[in-house]
């Protein structure tokens, strides 16, 4: 597949604070990676570089797409807003638009319609400070979008929103996806990102922990037999060598595969269970692994 | 806007002076004015106005005096656009707008932008100003037998702009101009330093340097040593920084010859040279939150440093 940009060995340190060490990535034309990683990782310095905004120590930052212009063809939304507090939301809209080098013939049907999209359109001549935060970030994403970009970067695009302003956003950025945009963004919201990525990049301390797609990196973590058998004692357990919880008569056992529950059935004497569910690991499970020094040791 | 200079100047005039604060700008200098034009109806001052003039003193002092009275008007817009500009840069750094906008231009179309908007802001406080006092004028004239605006003011500017003098006008106001240019340019350099506003005083001084040379010049140096006078600005107006300031004296007495259009020439690298020593600052500066001395700014000018 067509890459849109690829980054290789990207290494950043301000002073003696390293904030990115050897990363590695690439993103597909029309793909969409969600960043994941704990606040200071190194997430919005990734996409700095990738904009241009810091220069990497090391490393490079290819762009493959024909005609790709960084300052034209990018919308970025940071993750604090970078808006114009005393003017009005039209003319905000159209001052940024002006700066992708759109003219106010192109950009006014398409204020239209994303403003209506957000329910905003009555407040228009509004000021942008008299605005609540979640519609500051409404202005904020359509001023990423209004010149129709071909790379989308996102820096925690739903901070500050209600769960119905999340659901518009997804609504837009898939929308967006579909119309071929490449998008890259972060955030804590990891029931979003399992359901809304095609590759997931989690970053820690500045390097690249994992970087594949959600279920790919939840087959890399321990699965759960959740079992409740008469037949089931702690010593068969013990023997078996798993590590295992007893909690209100269910034993909880950690597997390395799916097939490893198959060598637990055989020790029972009873075939028979109540309860006998595997659990796939959740990305909010895999997250709190990994960003823990405990995780740290048992991702394989 | 395809042309990101224009779409740039366009951005930074519009969010910063929206139309209604304009209105509200030429009203409180109309309310001043009319509050002085009360004040003089009452009280009746002996005020010389341009017709009443004595225009038979030495050509070249009153020169002096011109300058003298422009760079104290230059003094006045720098004063109110130095602060202007300093808190407009400072607020989008601050604001993280810096980052949204860097992300569709260079920092030679901010620069620019911002340039295009000092200029725009002291025209239009100037015409603001000079409209106020027209009509100010205008109803001083309906309640006073002894003053027309038409006849002791415009009349007598009329009545010398010849093709010579419109010419030389035109010379002058282009000097002034360079000069506003280098001094904005300057502020914009500086500004870059300040990371909260309570910094903006100190640092506003040192852009106003030139002129409190020239004006303690003024104090130690009377107008009537001509001669001295065209010595130190032979030399002065080939100084960056203080070169435009002494080019207007120079040719305010010694008019516009060879040397004056040499100075004129000069300035105009010493501005572009200028413009790519704050562009390579920016390019540093406008990304970080660190704290810069002047001696950091300086070699950031000359040389890039990767951010």
């Amino acid at each position: 597949m067509h890459y849109f940009f690829e980054v290789s060995n990207i290494t950043k340190t301000f002073g003696s604070k390293r904030a990115l060490k050897n990363i590695s990535m690439n993103l597909r034309k029309g793909e969409l990676i969600s960043v994941v990683g704990h606040n200071g990782s190194g997430k919005t310095t990734l996409f700095k570089v990738l904009l241009d905004i810091y220069h990497a120590n090391n490393g490079t930052v290819k762009f493959y797409e024909n005609n790709f212009d960084l300052k034209n063809d990018v919308g970025y939304l940071p993750e604090q807003r970078g808006l114009y507090n005393k003017t009005t939301i039209i003319t905000q809209l159209l001052a940024f638009g002006y700066l992708k080098g759109k003219s106010k013939k192109e950009l006014l049907p398409k204020i239209d319609v994303w403003l209506s999209y957000f329910g905003l359109n009555e407040h228009k001549n509004d000021i942008l400070g008299s605005l609540s935060k979640g519609n500051q970030q409404k202005i904020q994403f359509i001023t990423s979008i209004l010149h129709e970009p071909k790379l989308l970067i996102l820096d925690e695009p739903f901070s500050g929103l209600d769960p119905i302003n999340v659901d518009l956003f997804i609504n837009a950025i898939k929308d967006l996806k579909d119309k071929g945009v490449s998008i890259l963004y972060s955030s804590h919201q990891l029931n979003t990102v399992e359901n809304l990525s095609d590759r997931l990049l989690m970053i820690n301390k500045g390097e690249v922990v994992h970087f594949d797609t959600v279920d790919r990196i939840k087959d890399k973590y321990t699965y759960k037999l959740k079992i409740i058998n008469d037949s089931l004692t702690e010593e068969i357990l013990q023997s078996a060598g798993v590590i295992y919880e007893l909690k209100d008569n269910v034993y909880e056992i950690a597997l390395k595969d799916k097939q490893d529950s198959q060598q637990i059935v055989d020790l029972l004497p009873n075939k028979f269970s109540e309860m006998f569910i595997i659990e796939k690991p959740n990305l909010e499970n895999i997250f709190k692994n990994v960003f823990s020094e405990k995780g740290e040791r048992n991702a394989q | 806007m395809h042309n990101k200079y224009t779409a740039y100047s366009y951005v930074s005039i519009k969010t910063l002076f929206p139309a209604k604060s304009l209105f509200s700008g030429f009203l409180f200098n109309l309310i001043i004015a009319l509050i002085v034009t009360t004040l003089l109806l009452i009280f009746k001052p002996d005020i010389p106005f341009i017709g009443n003039i004595d225009t038979g003193s030495d050509s070249l002092i009153s020169s002096l005096n011109v300058v003298k009275g422009v760079a104290l008007i230059i003094v006045f817009f720098l004063f109110s656009n130095v602060a202007i500009m300093m808190q407009n840069v400072f607020e989008d750094r601050d604001s993280k707008v810096s980052e949204v906008i860097s992300t569709s231009i260079t920092e030679k179309h901010y620069l620019f932008g911002k340039l295009v908007t000092s200029f725009y802001n002291m025209l239009v406080v100037f015409i603001s100003m000079a409209l106020a006092i027209f009509i100010a004028s205008m109803v001083y004239s309906l309640f006073s037998s002894t003053f027309n605006v038409f006849t002791v003011v415009l009349a007598p500017i009329f009545s010398s702009f010849t093709l010579k003098g419109s010419l030389f006008f035109a010379g002058c106001v282009l000097i002034v101009m360079i000069m506003l240019a280098t001094s904005i340019l300057f502020t914009l350099s500086l500004a870059i330093k300040i990371n909260s506003l309570v910094d903006a005083a100190p640092v506003a001084l040192i852009i106003l340097l030139p002129y409190m040379v020239l004006f303690g010049l003024f104090i130690f140096l009377p107008t009537s040593t001509v001669e001295t006078w065209i010595l130190i600005s032979t030399i002065v107006m080939f100084i960056p920084i203080f070169s435009p300031l002494f080019i207007l004296i120079y040719a305010m007495l010694n008019g516009f010859e060879l040397l004056t259009y040499l100075a004129i020439l000069i300035s105009v690298i010493y501005g572009f040279v200028l413009f790519g020593g704050v562009s390579n600052i920016y390019k540093y500066a406008f990304y970080t939150r660190e704290k810069l001395s002047l001696t950091q700014l300086l070699k950031l000018s000359v040389k890039e440093k990767a951010r």
